[in-house]
């Protein structure tokens, strides 16, 4: 249990670290959301400086720091220049939109890999694993940009999906069903390109895991007394193979947030992506500090989260 | 193992042809990637023809000239009355070969009319030579941006791996920092915080250190394991028995230890480098216009009228495909390569 | 024969982290003492864990103890600066059991010859040369190695050019660490041999590198030394002539070792003529 703790205080310790991180970087960075408005002769510099008095951009960066982070006990994460609204309900929007895309294509990503690795694996140099492994060589090689666009393009030509977007204009007009269809319907795109991308390196990690555990000693021994070869690849091998796997599934949990940036913003999909891009051309600082913040948490949380689960899943970390 | 390294040696063989076309960019390109011909936006592929009219065949190969058609503004068709040759080594728009070198020599070029391989964009300028010009630019943003990170990550990483304490907690430590963040929005947190409206050159140059600085941490981790280890070895015992400074030790014995893991990094990184600066000219900041980059090729593809009606506009991004396979085949074979070694030791 | 290397009372103490996080202190050397004499052949036998490596380590000037004193002709090399030390530890030569790691392995056997030169002397090239050709030929190396890579030699040829250089700078003392026990039998023999001949009496003690060997193969230690000692628990607990500790053995530690030796009394025999 001390592993745990410790490992937990390593989480917050790195958070902390990174929101300083966050807030001295976009703090420090030259202009601020007002400059546009200084280039405006109708608004008086009077005016500007009541602004940057009122949203507290006067006051020196510890304190705003202070400050931020006794929001953040209550609840709050700063207010947003250009929408003039809280930053926080603002994320939470966008942040659930992409939560929706993205743990969707993890789920439907990790059920195709996983199995696909597997009998990859097993098969290991039959033509089952040849093909497997070629489809993931050349998904591999196609950057994301490029198949994102590419299978866009296929959409729109083929006019089978929504172009873009999350729902259909009058929407909410629909009843229920038909409103979770429509939503649907604009789901498989975005969450298809995520999936598909996804793919290659989770089935090559997988495979290769599970190739590894097949070599073992003890899975042989196993073999060798008549264990099914089921029983064998999914309750012995898989098992062994389990601490890579769960490293991996950190990851994907980690990149939650932070992953889908290109395809929302390909997809036109209102998530965090699009919505940070365009704060940070805005310079508008706290939603962008507020944003980055929460992928960070995904991202230590993955981690944590692995942690917790290489714990519970090997014996030998538990009694180091 | 000879065949693993016949492998590295065709992919690498491949990978030179392959930025060796690029490099001769203004060569092989029949025009300038900034001249405009504002009477023919969208235009599609012009299509090579061996065979006339009138169904004759002939050796050289030529083209139609292309007009608009009638009525519609973005629809083509072929003048077929005219037959434009195709000459190869034919005299062209001037340019600087490597950058300095002037030249006016072009591989191929149609005199009377005009070639467009793959077409061309909003502005009427041929996507060919775009594609070509802009590769050059991207991929030397990627190599660029790679060696920075490398250069910055081999000396942290060296650094933390041989003298450990101190030094090794702090590194490591701003390596975990830096790779908690998410390092795309932190990319464009760089980028966008930094002037927008500045010149190519200094665009470029903006854009390679952003992402070279951030992508430190991982070759920094690795190195660092090899300095580590290199260091705890009977023969760096030996040599230090011998009154060998650390300078000397770090020269002949640590670093050249690392050149494998460098080099895979490297095979690793710069695919991942030129991606990030596409992703950047996509969204409007990394390379700005008219310079072209792959990035900048492709954000045309965001209105949906370039999407469903002008296909070769995606091939940008098709063009890639090649130096990712050579790239990242290399990298799984230095990989190989490594690990069969490792067990030979 | 003047001392020319010896130990006094070395302590040192590691500390082992079992399962669980406790710490426990293993005492590797508890009050050890040694006295090398100039061009003498010793061994130094005993048990595993028995402390034979940890000393050997410390008299090379590897390790550091954590008690007790180290004289190297004299000299306190606890006291020496690191500009005396420079000088010193090129003297003291160490040759490791493992020479998988003994080398770069991206060095030629020429530049592993060389190193040492480099590093210590100003000799040119052509020099560096002729003596790496000698030094060669003195551990029945083939001249025609010197352009290959360290990694492309067998166990025997790395261990003999382990010994090689560590005879570049003429050390006072040659300390083999279980140099011979990753060998097979005849090569053993060959490289025993070898290091008779680097000790050969017909030349001037001060002359000769003394060799230690250090060795849990009793049979190798009477066929190689002069004198045997006896290590137990990270003290030096017996010592004296190799005939005497096999005809004659008082402690308990040597007896049982003697016992253990699977070779029949008649073959610890020294080798005849020495």
């Amino acid at each position: 249990m001390r592993y745990l703790a410790r490992r937990f205080l390593h989480a917050v310790l790195l958070l902390g670290g990174a929101s300083v991180l966050a807030f001295l970087f976009t703090a420090l960075a030259p202009g601020n959301y007002f400059d546009e408005m200084r280039l405006n002769p109708q608004i008086s510099s009077e005016t500007l400086a009541a602004l940057k008095a009122h949203y507290d951009l006067d006051k020196p960066l510890g304190v705003r720091y202070a400050m931020w982070l006794k929001s953040l006990a209550r609840g709050e994460m700063g207010y947003s220049f250009a929408y003039n609204a809280p930053v926080a309900p603002l994320l939470a929007v966008r942040a659930r939109n992409t939560l929706l895309l993205t743990l969707t294509s993890t789920l439907l990503a990790w059920c195709i890999a996983l199995p696909l690795g597997v009998w990859s694996a097993e098969q290991s140099g039959r033509w089952v694993d040849r093909v497997v492994t070629g489809a993931s060589a050349i998904l591999l090689v196609i950057p994301d940009i490029a198949l994102a666009l590419g299978l866009l393009m296929i959409a729109v030509k083929t006019r089978w999906l929504p172009a873009g977007g999350m729902v259909s204009v009058g929407n909410e007009g629909l009843p229920f069903a038909a409103r979770i269809a429509d939503l649907a319907r604009h789901m498989v795109l975005p969450v298809a390109i995520l999936a598909l991308g996804a793919q290659p390196i989770l089935v090559r990690h997988v495979r290769a895991a599970v190739a590894e555990a097949l070599e073992e000693g003890f899975v042989r021994a196993a073999e060798a007394h008549g264990i099914p070869r089921r029983r064998l690849v999914w309750k012995y091998a898989l098992r062994a193979a389990a601490n890579p796997l769960i490293s991996l599934f950190g990851f994907s949990i980690g990149a939650l947030l932070s992953g889908s940036l290109l395809v929302e913003v390909i997809t036109s999909w209102p998530g965090l992506g699009p919505f940070l891009l365009e704060a940070i051309l805005a310079r508008d600082l706290y939603v962008v500090i507020g944003g980055v913040l929460l992928s960070t948490v995904f991202l230590v949380a993955g981690n944590f989260i692995a942690d917790v689960l290489l714990f519970w899943a090997d014996p030998r970390i538990r009694t180091e | 193992m000879k065949i693993a390294s016949r492998k590295r040696h065709a992919l690498v063989l491949f990978l030179i042809f392959l930025h060796g076309v690029v490099i001769a960019g203004g060569f092989v390109a029949p025009y300038d990637p900034i001249q405009q011909e504002r009477e023919k936006p969208y235009a599609p592929p012009t299509a090579i023809h061996f065979f006339d009219a009138q169904g004759r065949f002939h050796l050289r190969p030529f083209v139609f000239s292309q007009r608009v058609k009638e009525g519609s503004f973005d629809q083509y068709e072929d003048d077929t009355a005219v037959r434009v040759p195709v000459k190869f080594f034919v005299s062209g728009a001037p340019y600087r070969l490597f950058g300095f070198l002037p030249a006016r020599l072009h591989l191929f070029g149609a005199k009377e009319g005009t070639i467009h391989l793959l077409g061309t964009d909003g502005y009427g300028r041929d996507l060919f030579s775009r594609i070509l010009y802009g590769g050059q630019i991207s991929l030397l943003a990627g190599l660029l941006a790679a060696s920075v990170s490398l250069l910055i990550g081999t000396i942290v990483g060296g650094a933390a791996g041989y003298w450990g304490g101190w030094t090794d907690s702090i590194a490591m430590r701003a390596a975990e920092l830096c790779l908690a963040l998410p390092w795309l929005y932190l990319l464009f947190g760089v980028r966008a915080f930094l002037p927008l409206l500045v010149s190519p050159v200094k665009a470029f140059l903006i854009v390679v250190i952003a992402i070279g600085a951030l992508g430190w941490a991982r070759p920094a981790r690795l190195v660092r394991g090899v300095a580590l280890s290199a260091k705890e070895r009977d023969f760096v015992r030996v040599a230090r028995g011998f009154g060998a400074s650390n300078a000397y030790i770090l020269r002949r014995h640590i670093f050249p230890q690392t050149k494998s893991v460098v080099l895979t990094q490297a095979a690793i990184l710069v695919p991942q480098f030129i991606l990030a600066e596409v992703t950047l000219s996509f969204l409007g900041l990394g390379i700005p216009e008219p310079a072209p980059s792959w990035g900048n090729l492709l954000s045309s593809l965001q209105q949906y009228s370039v999407l469903s009606s002008y296909w070769w506009m995606y091939l940008p991004a098709a063009a890639m495909v090649p130096f990712f396979l050579g790239y990242l085949a290399l990298a799984s074979a230095l990989q190989e390569g490594s690990r069969a070694a490792k067990i030979d030791l | 024969m003047d001392v020319v290397l010896s130990a006094e009372n070395l302590v040192k103490v590691c500390t082992a982290r079992h399962l669980g996080g406790a710490k426990t202190a293993i005492r590797a050397l508890d009050g050890a003492s040694l006295a090398i004499r100039a061009g003498t052949r010793m061994a130094i036998v005993g048990a595993s864990g028995s402390g034979k490596s940890t000393l050997a380590m410390c008299l090379a000037c590897v390790e550091k103890a954590d008690a007790g004193a180290i004289r190297f002709q004299n000299r306190d090399l606890a006291q020496a600066g690191a500009a005396e030390l420079r000088e010193v530890r090129p003297q003291i030569q160490l040759v490791f059991q493992d020479s998988s790691s003994a080398f770069n392995p991206g060095f030629t056997v020429s530049e592993v010859l060389q190193e040492p030169w480099l590093l210590q002397r100003k000799m040119s090239a052509a020099e560096r040369r002729e003596r790496a050709g000698e030094l060669l030929a003195q551990v029945g190396l083939a001249g025609n190695i010197l352009r290959r890579m360290t990694r492309d030699l067998s166990g025997g040829q790395r261990q003999r050019l382990a010994i090689a250089r560590a005879l570049t700078l003429k050390p006072k003392v040659l300390l083999l660490d279980e140099a011979l026990s990753a060998l097979d039998y005849s090569v053993q023999a060959q490289i025993a041999n070898l290091l008779l001949d680097l000790s050969d009496r017909s030349m001037e003690a001060t002359e000769r590198p003394a060799i230690v060997l250090i060795t849990h193969d009793l049979a190798m230690a009477a066929r190689i030394a002069d004198e045997i000692a006896v290590m137990e628990s990270g003290k030096v607990v017996e010592s004296g002539s190799t005939r005497k500790i096999l005809q004659k053995p008082e402690h308990a530690a040597t007896q049982a070792l003697l016992a253990c030796a699977s070779a029949s009394p008649s073959s610890l025999e020294k080798r005849p003529g020495v």
